[in-house]
């Protein structure tokens, strides 16, 4: 149990539900953990979007990570795909660095430059664990623009908020591995996405396939409908 | 031709090798074409086509123009557009801003690339998801071993 996290109350014994049902600590209640520094642990997410990707015959593909030679390779060798890669980590990095109280979301607003409806797939890894509320709006309307109708979005989620200022770069070992590697970063995991917060901040978009994973992550695949869906 | 022998080749200057060199201090504005596999440590500005044959932008290569090659091996930096019908290979210290059209692209861990890789090839792409990821950046054995895997 967390600090302060109190037995008796309702506040308390909602953490609790929440933290059972969906896996993960409210916002606010934070581990002393870190991240590993290098590990490898399954994912279920990656050959879904690799299999669902297949019916594009050439799909483009947006990668918001950082740059990881092996993640292009496989994703040429599997997907005779082409590859936008915008490293947002480094950008926050020095933008949050350089002005650590302003919001992203101006930036965030503006800064993928692609051509609407042009992309078939982002792999958001879990830039939004970092951002808060008005900025993962910003993040998501601009992906929400760039994304083809029927176009996916492969997001994970932490569901356990860990006290440790890195990120982790994604390494594809294959279709269900992933290496997890920390990486020192100007801003710490900020909320924990609950399953429904997924959805509203999503609400343009359906959810395809969500896997809860034991090493506290969530696997979260979305769609951009083919006709659009109203928000609310 | 014996190992030692092979070994000897690669570690000679390019010059050296039968391979056109282009010099630390030599600066080029304008468009570069040739025949044959080209070497570069100094400045060129402008556009390059190797057509049929190989491109090294060498660690001390400053390059700012429009590639057109078979391959392209980058250890130093390269400023534009690559375009490549075999391969485009950026080193660990390699740094490429632009876009990459090639059917294989590696880079490996510590280089820098800004910009987007077109692998598009024409006919039938084999479905392969459950197969190994091939690395530009290879692991060792003893690491591999060592770091945990944990199931989910």
């Amino acid at each position: 149990m967390s600090d302060g996290e109190d037995n008796r109350s309702l506040a308390g014994w909602w953490t609790r539900v929440r933290r059972a049902w969906f896996g993960g600590g409210a916002q606010g209640d934070r581990t002393d953990a870190t991240f590993a520094e290098d590990v490898v642990y399954t994912s279920k997410a990656v050959r879904r979007l690799i299999e669902a990707m297949h019916v594009f015959p050439s799909p483009v593909i947006l990668d918001l990570g950082p740059v990881i030679g092996s993640n292009v390779t496989f994703l040429g060798e599997h997907l005779n795909c082409k590859v936008h890669l915008e490293d947002l980590f480094s950008d926050i990095d020095g933008l949050v660095r350089r002005s650590p109280d302003d919001s992203l979301a101006p930036f965030l607003a503006t800064r993928l430059a692609q051509e609407p409806a042009s992309v078939d797939a982002v792999l958001a890894w879990d830039v939004l664990d970092y951002l808060d509320a008005e900025e993962a709006a910003a993040l998501v309307a601009r992906l929400d623009r760039l994304l083809r109708p029927g176009g996916l979005v492969m997001a994970f989620f932490t569901t356990v908020l860990v006290d440790d200022y890195a990120y982790r770069k994604y390494i594809i070992e294959d279709a269900d591995h992933l290496r997890h590697r920390r990486v020192p970063f100007a801003r710490q995991p900020n909320q924990v996405w609950l399953g429904g917060d997924v959805e509203r901040l999503f609400a343009s978009m359906e959810v395809v396939d969500s896997y809860l994973l034991t090493h506290h992550q969530r696997e979260t695949l979305l769609r951009r409908p083919a006709v659009a869906r109203q928000k609310g | 031709m014996s190992p030692a022998e092979i070994v000897s080749s690669i570690e000679k200057p390019p010059a050296e090798r039968g391979m056109a060199l282009i010099g630390r201090s030599v600066v080029i504005k304008g468009e570069l074409d040739g025949s044959e596999d080209l070497t570069i440590e100094g400045h060129v500005e402008g556009k390059i086509e190797l057509r049929d044959h190989t491109l090294t932008v060498g660690q001390n290569g400053r390059i700012k123009a429009q590639v057109f090659a078979k391959s392209v091996v980058v250890l130093g930096e390269l400023v534009g557009n690559i375009n490549a019908s075999e391969k485009v290979d950026i080193r660990d210290a390699g740094s490429v801003d632009g876009d990459i059209i090639a059917p294989r692209v590696a880079i490996a861990e510590g280089a820098h690339f800004r910009g987007s890789i077109d692998m598009q090839r024409k006919g039938p792409v084999p479905a392969k998801a459950g197969g190994p990821a091939p690395s530009a950046v290879t692991v060792p054995a003893a690491v591999t071993q060592l770091t945990p895997r944990v199931g989910s």
